[in-house]
């Protein structure tokens, strides 16, 4: 059995009206207790890849693979039930649209609440007094408002933050996180990156950390992807994408507005 | 012209008031670009909703080409004004095809040749023709993102409220939204109020921007201090030197310091 995360031969095609849209072409790769970074051109098919890791991927998208493992799961292969064990508990997923992946009729400390009950094996007191501690390291101002507020009177980042304890309150032993910092000024943004990081290097988490920020992958990740058109053209050590051989991946970067 | 004095916005929400925005205060000059940037839940958003008239309940006063905001705007006065949203996936549609969102506002405002400019809005934001038949939830995020955009300019407004209009966007498709922000801006003199969190895209657009916490504008500043460091606040000094990138060493000892636990 291998640790980690393995994938090769991913596929990914849409139907639609206009006949199939090939989103994923083709793509391997893993990861392991490290921080990886998946970049590449919007629409390129990152969250595409990281959906489809925990089949979360609308029916009208056909998943193929020759081997899509998680510490041995078949990814793939395995029932709904497993899956549903899988997803959350071993493997979270912060999606890119935080706002719209909380449940909008539930309050924020709740949907907390319930994650780390359902995951951690704890009790209601215990898991609210955990809640709150959470949406405090994650830096939010007035923790006990967040709580018992709904998503809708949060702002973007606030929004960001609660979707991310959510998903640290189950001890994911994976994350793939798509886009989680993108609505967080970088004061804050790097106090949840050191969260994240103090799970990798501490608990052996995995981190597959989707984003458009090359400052974030060249500093924090050990390893970045490169994708196009839905294949990975390179991979590389993060700290060397400003040394990148691939055109794209220099064109990619090039037009970083800097301060 | 946008004049900003003292607003203040509070909500109300379970039972408790929560002072959103608190004394802010701005004028941006017509054609001038104008950044917020600033802390998360600090009230950005909420300055921009407010000059949108998509607030009811704030106090000061606000003030769009000399006219006070509350009194009743014309269907021409509200074409001028238009807002690119932080959410685009909440402010799309769910149920209308990328072309029939496009052409919404060009229908309400009776602009004709609607095909011709949906099509240029599109190409604009480097979107071709294949996407004028998608669902929001057929695109990706920075597709979404893009068709807001596009949206919001399609009706060739005077003032634009751009609310993180690049956080989804890879960089040479920012640079290409940035570009088509700037030409429109030196074609047709438009304002821009623009919130971002990523300072370089501020420098880039903007000339002078204000830093928000907790409500309140801490320092505002024009984007060459920025660039150069001169700002007078020490929050300023840290979202600059944030902005260099992650430092693992200072983040671990904070962490290890405030003992995070998961499970
Ligand atoms: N349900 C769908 N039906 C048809 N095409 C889809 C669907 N969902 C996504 N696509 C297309 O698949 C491609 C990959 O989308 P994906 O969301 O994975 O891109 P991405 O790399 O995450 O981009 P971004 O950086 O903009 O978020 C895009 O061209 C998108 O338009
Ligand atoms: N409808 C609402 N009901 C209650 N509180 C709200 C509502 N909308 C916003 N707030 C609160 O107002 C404050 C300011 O929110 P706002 O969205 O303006 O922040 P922001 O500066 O845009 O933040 P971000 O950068 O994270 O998007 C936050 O504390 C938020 O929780
Ligand atoms: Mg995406
Ligand atoms: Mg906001």
């Amino acid at each position: 059995m291998t640790a980690g995360l393995e994938i090769a031969g991913l596929r990914v095609a849409y139907d639609s009206i206009r006949g199939p849209v090939v989103a994923v072409d083709g793509v391997d790769f893993t990861v392991g207790h490290e921080r990886v970074a998946l970049v590449g051109e919007s629409g390129s098919g990152k969250s595409t890849v990281g959906r489809a890791i925990l089949r979360l991927l609308p029916p009208s998208a056909h998943i193929a693979a020759d081997r899509m493992t998680f510490d041995g799961i078949d990814l793939l292969g395995c029932d709904e039930r497993r899956m549903r064990r899988v997803r959350g508990g071993r493997i979270g997923m912060i999606l890119q649209d935080p706002r719209h992946a909380l449940n909008p009729v539930m309050t924020v400390g709740r949907q907390i609440v319930e994650s780390y009950r359902a995951h951690g094996g704890i009790g209601g007191t215990e898991a609210r007094r955990r809640a709150l501690d959470m949406l405090a390291a994650v830096h939010i101002r007035d923790p006990e408002r967040v709580f018992a507020a709904y998503p809708h009177q949060l702002s973007g980042g606030m929004g960001q933050r609660a979707m991310i304890a959510m998903v640290l309150a189950a001890g994911p032993d994976l994350l793939i996180a798509d886009e989680p910092t993108s609505a967080l000024d970088v004061t804050v943004r790097h106090s949840v990156l050191a969260i994240l990081d103090e799970l990798v290097i501490a608990h052996g988490m995995g981190l597959l950390i989707i984003t458009h920020d090359l400052n974030l992958v060249a500093t924090f990740c050990d390893r970045a992807l490169v994708m196009r058109a839905g294949r990975i053209v390179e991979a590389l050590p993060a700290s060397g994408l400003a040394e990148a051989h691939h055109p794209y991946t220099r064109a990619l970067f090039a037009a970083a507005p800097t301060l | 012209m946008i004049r900003v004095e003292d607003l203040s916005v509070a909500f109300r929400a379970g039972g408790r008031v929560v002072p959103a925005v608190r004394g802010v205060s701005f004028a941006v000059p017509k054609g001038a670009a104008f950044g917020l940037v600033g802390e998360s839940g600090s009230g950005k958003t909420t300055v921009l909703r407010t000059i949108a008239g998509l607030i009811d309940d704030w106090d000061g006063r606000i003030e769009v080409d000399g006219v006070p905001m509350g009194a009743k705007r014309d269907r021409a006065a509200r074409r001028q004004l238009q807002m690119v949203f932080q959410d685009p996936y909440g402010s799309l549609h769910p149920r209308h095809t990328v072309a029939r969102t496009l052409a919404a506002p060009l229908r309400l405002h009776g602009v004709g040749e609607r095909d011709r400019r949906i099509d240029a809005a599109l190409a604009d934001v480097g979107l071709d023709r294949r996407f004028r038949y998608r669902y929001p939830n057929q695109l990706s995020g920075g597709q979404r993102q893009r068709v807001a955009i596009a949206r919001a300019l399609i009706l060739e407004p005077a003032i634009v409220l751009l609310d993180e209009p690049t956080s989804a966007l890879d960089v040479s498709v920012q640079a290409e939204v940035l570009d088509l922000l700037d030409r429109l801006r030196r074609e047709r003199a438009l304002t821009y109020i623009l919130v971002s969190h990523d300072l370089g895209v501020v420098v880039r657009l903007c000339e002078t921007m204000a830093v928000m916490r907790n409500g309140e504008v801490v320092e505002t500043a024009t984007a060459s201090a920025f660039r150069k460091g001169a700002v007078a606040t020490d929050y300023a000094r840290g979202l600059i030197e944030s902005s260099r990138g992650y430092r693992r060493e200072t983040r671990m000892a904070e962490v290890a310091e405030a003992g995070i636990r998961t499970t």
